[in-house]
């Protein structure tokens, strides 16, 4: 309830700030930031990437306002620029990130060992086992799990956000949940099985 | 692979949408169905709760004030720029919303950049590019007949439609050229001062000196017509000798002419200098100098021709 007032919100301040309203820009942040910031955290895992994200997404917002179509809220546009932005910048740092590991843990990938880099992972940042299994998904799944769960995006909504069939988002975020339980030792004689 | 998998397969790949009421209604009934009588499937339902109830208890931190206050300060800066091409664009779009501001742009665009002058010249790669192709294409003949530089004709619709608004505050004003030139916050404000004191003349150098003084030397550009006058030379200050004032403008002019790649803005520049020498400056003698120093260091063309007459004037010999 509070969301959707919100996101009425934001609308209505977009559209004032498209129609010339300078002011109601940095109303705009006010608004979101807080919610961007969480939703780049969860997809990013960093607290400076995720910051940067909201950044970026903002700067887009004022330079592309124009491309948001009105027919849709303004929040899912914005989610769009953030999560896109976001998987961008995840994509990188991972990049960035495995070959470094790689080199570390000569030539060990994700794909050989998922539970030992989990424990790693866990290891490394101080992490519960959980919030490692969420860290080594790959981006396409934690976003998924990150705008279902964290954001309560519809799959449908998801989909247009990822720009993909509703079919592919659902059985994406049933491989992070699988990947997720499969790191945790969760379900896994009941999944697994099958 | 039998039917009772299958089915099992077919229900645990659709949990997830299930457990956060994501299915459609007709989906709903088979896979409920199926549930009650699927102890393997209920547990594995069980699975997904329990691994969203894990999810639901990763936390994110909170960005502190000082994280906050550092993000605004960034987007304020990223913003900016585009918040002054926005704001320059509409002033001239809508005259009457953005009087003022479209009244300081057109005075800045007017007095300030004797088109050639601006350090924005040598800032902006752009505009450098845009205002010597300008000169150097189209315009190179026009200077000593005092026509306007660049025509109607030559420009864009959008272009047409700036001169068109700045037309009723410049006409007495000769179209210089096209350039660009940021107006931020700081910059209007800053221009504000110059322009209640210096309503006529203002050189974009001293503008943007007064800038970097504040702090502020990143002018960037926005789309801006600009009309000068061939000859805008910054008057003294109050309470400042002409003279010497008029002194280091030829300097400064002279050493704009050897630092641009672009040999007709080097003319040119050289060229104004040799024109505040004799016109401002009042000296003879200087103005002498400096013609000759045009004509020897110019292409032959319409600058040279102009500096060649105007030596034989002042009865200077080449």
């Amino acid at each position: 309830m509070v969301d959707e007032r919100r996101d009425d919100d934001g609308s209505r301040l977009a559209r004032e700030f498209r129609g010339g309203r300078e002011e109601a820009f940095p109303e705009l942040v006010g608004l979101y930031r807080e919610r961007l910031f969480r939703l780049a955290f969860r997809l990013t895992g960093s607290s400076e990437d995720a910051l940067d994200v909201v950044q970026d997404a903002f700067v887009k917002v004022y330079k592309d306002i124009d491309a948001w179509n009105e027919r849709s809220a303004f929040y899912s546009w914005l989610y769009r620029v953030a999560s896109n932005l976001a998987i961008d910048r995840l994509r990188r740092r991972r990049k960035d990130r495995e070959l470094a590991g790689e080199v570390a843990r000569g030539g060990l990938s994700e794909r050989d060992n998922v539970a030992e880099l989990v424990e790693q992972r866990a290891n490394e940042h101080a992490l519960s086992r959980l919030a490692a299994a969420v860290e080594t998904l790959p981006e396409g799944q934690r976003a998924v799990v990150t705008l279902r769960h964290y954001e309560g995006l519809s799959l449908k909504e998801i989909a247009e956000i990822r720009g993909c069939a509703l079919g592919t988002v659902k059985s994406t975020l049933h491989r992070a949940f699988r990947s997720i339980q499969r790191a945790l030792g969760l379900g896994e004689k009941v999944v697994g099985d099958l | 692979m039998t039917d009772s998998t299958s089915k099992c397969e077919e229900v645990v790949e659709r949990l997830e949408a299930y457990h956060y009421r994501d299915l459609e209604a007709d989906e709903l009934g088979p896979i409920e169905a199926h549930l009650e009588a699927c102890a393997r499937c209920r547990a594995a339902l069980e699975a997904v709760r329990e691994t969203a109830a894990g999810l639901d208890g990763l936390a994110v931190p909170a960005p502190s004030e000082l994280d906050w206050a550092r993000l605004e300060a960034r987007l304020e800066a990223r913003v900016a720029p585009l918040r002054a091409e926005k704001l320059a664009a509409r002033a001239y779009r809508q005259p009457a919303r953005w009087r003022t501001l479209g009244r300081v742009a057109a005075m800045l665009v007017i007095g300030g950049l004797s088109a050639l002058s601006a350090t924005l010249f040598f800032q902006t790669r752009d505009l450098k590019q845009e205002v010597a192709t300008l000169l150097h294409e189209q315009n190179s003949s026009r200077i000593e007949r005092g026509e306007p530089l660049v025509t109607g004709a030559q420009l864009t619709d959008e272009q047409r439609e700036i001169m068109a608004k700045l037309g009723s505050d410049t006409r007495p004003m000769r179209l210089y050229g096209l350039a660009r030139l940021q107006i931020g916050e700081p910059q209007r404000r800053i221009l504000a001062e110059f322009l209640a004191n210096f309503p006529k003349h203002i050189l974009a150098d001293e503008v943007f000196s007064a800038l970097r003084k504040q702090g502020d030397a990143t002018p960037r550009p926005v789309g801006i017509a600009v009309r000068a006058p061939l000859r805008v030379v910054m008057p003294p200050l109050p309470n400042q000798p002409a003279g010497p004032h008029f002194a280091r403008e030829i300097e400064r002019l002279k050493a704009l002419a050897t630092k641009d790649t672009d040999a007709r803005f080097n003319d040119y520049a050289r060229f104004r200098a040799a024109r505040v020498a004799e016109e401002d400056l009042g000296d003879p003698a200087r103005a002498v100098e400096e013609w000759k120093g045009v004509v020897a260091l110019t292409a032959p063309g319409a600058i040279r021709d102009a500096a060649e007459e105007r030596l034989q004037a002042l009865g200077g010999h080449r």
